[in-house]
């Protein structure tokens, strides 16, 4: 490689290098406002709560992530993907919907009975009906007993730790903090790339203090 | 699905009561099979050691992605935060409750500091 070409990519290294500690700057930035924000919030829902209502005391035996960071090779750098797993609420409502669907189908069944012979061929439709329905109902209860078997912790939302009905400030808290988390992967990202140019400026300033001496 | 989950890695965290719970309440919190936590609470009884022991445990994990450590905390285990040089598991250090991030201390920022050695351009 000729030093000119050397002195070029050694001067793209920089401006590359400075966009990035520009933009590692303005996301620390961010990030530092959501982090500020989240400690607010948690303060203000330890007023409401108590001193010990919101700490350590609390957290749950067991726990499942609800992120996960997914880690990709892009030129040599780690990029750093996350992926948020929204905790299911309704794993009782579901339940709750099945018993109804029962319910309903029972009581169709008791008004088919009464029939009389010209409704005996809709009686006949309709049972078979029930019976596709009974058949779903059943696989889904099927369905659903074996995903809490699969599963039965990773779906609690954190914010259940504190109780069922926990303060609005709590609650921002925590969108504060989910935010942090985002950014943290980003700003992880970008931490990752200043690495990667500053190894490579260091290879190519070598490069060309060894040129130097060759010509010299 | 939880094959799906099981694909990706973990964030874990280092600091003061309020930090850690900020983060578990963002879902980061994780008690593996052994019953080990992915974070730690730091509190003022905490010994230097335990911490440091915490951290290269952290960092020896596969399943971990990302360490977050409270700035005045990794100040006090900077020589092994220092001696980490891998891009993973990639190291943030953020500002905690009672002490504002200072970029002068990050070790990333210093190690790009670091380029510019007035040697270099004799």
């Amino acid at each position: 490689m000729d030093i000119s070409t050397v002195c070029e990519r050694l001067d793209e290294l920089i401006v590359e290098l400075f966009d990035k500690l520009e933009a590692l700057t303005a996301a620390r930035k961010r990030m530092d406002d959501h982090l500020k924000q989240g400690y607010f919030n948690l303060a203000k829902a330890r007023y409401s709560l108590g001193v010990k209502g919101v700490g350590q005391i609390q957290y749950a035996a067991i726990m499942e992530p609800l992120v996960h960071v997914h880690v990709s090779e892009e030129d040599s750098c780690s990029k750093f993907n996350l992926d948020r797993i929204i905790p299911n609420k309704s794993s009782s409502g579901a339940a709750k919907k099945v018993s109804f669907d029962d319910q309903e189908s029972k009581v169709r069944r008791r008004h088919t009975g009464r029939g009389d012979e010209e409704n005996e061929e809709q009686r006949e439709g309709s049972d078979e009906e029930e019976d596709d329905e009974v058949a779903e109902l059943s696989s889904g209860v099927e369905d659903l007993e074996l995903h809490q078997v699969v599963d039965p912790h990773s779906l609690q939302d954190p914010l259940r730790w504190f109780g069922i009905l926990v303060p609005p400030c709590l609650r921002h808290g925590q969108h504060s903090f989910s935010q942090v988390i985002a950014m943290s992967c980003q700003v992880a990202s970008l931490q990752s790339q200043i690495d990667q140019l500053r190894l490579e400026y260091r290879q190519l300033l070598r490069q060309k203090q060894q040129l130097v001496q060759q010509s010299a | 699905m939880a094959r799906m989950m099981k694909a990706g890695k973990l964030i874990s965290v280092i600091g003061d009561e309020d930090t850690c719970t900020g983060f578990l309440l963002g879902g980061i919190g994780e008690m593996n099979k052994e019953r080990k936590p992915n974070f730690l609470v730091v509190e003022k009884d905490t010994s230097v050691s335990e911490i440091e022991e915490t951290f290269k445990s952290f960092v020896q994990r596969t399943d971990i992605a990302v360490i977050l450590i409270n700035q005045n905390i990794a100040e006090l285990i900077r020589h092994v935060i220092d001696a980490h040089t891998n891009p993973i598991p990639a190291v943030l250090e953020i500002p905690s409750k009672d002490h504002p991030y200072d970029a002068s201390k990050d070790s990333i920022l210093r190690r790009a500091k670091g380029m510019f050695n007035p040697d270099d351009f004799r």
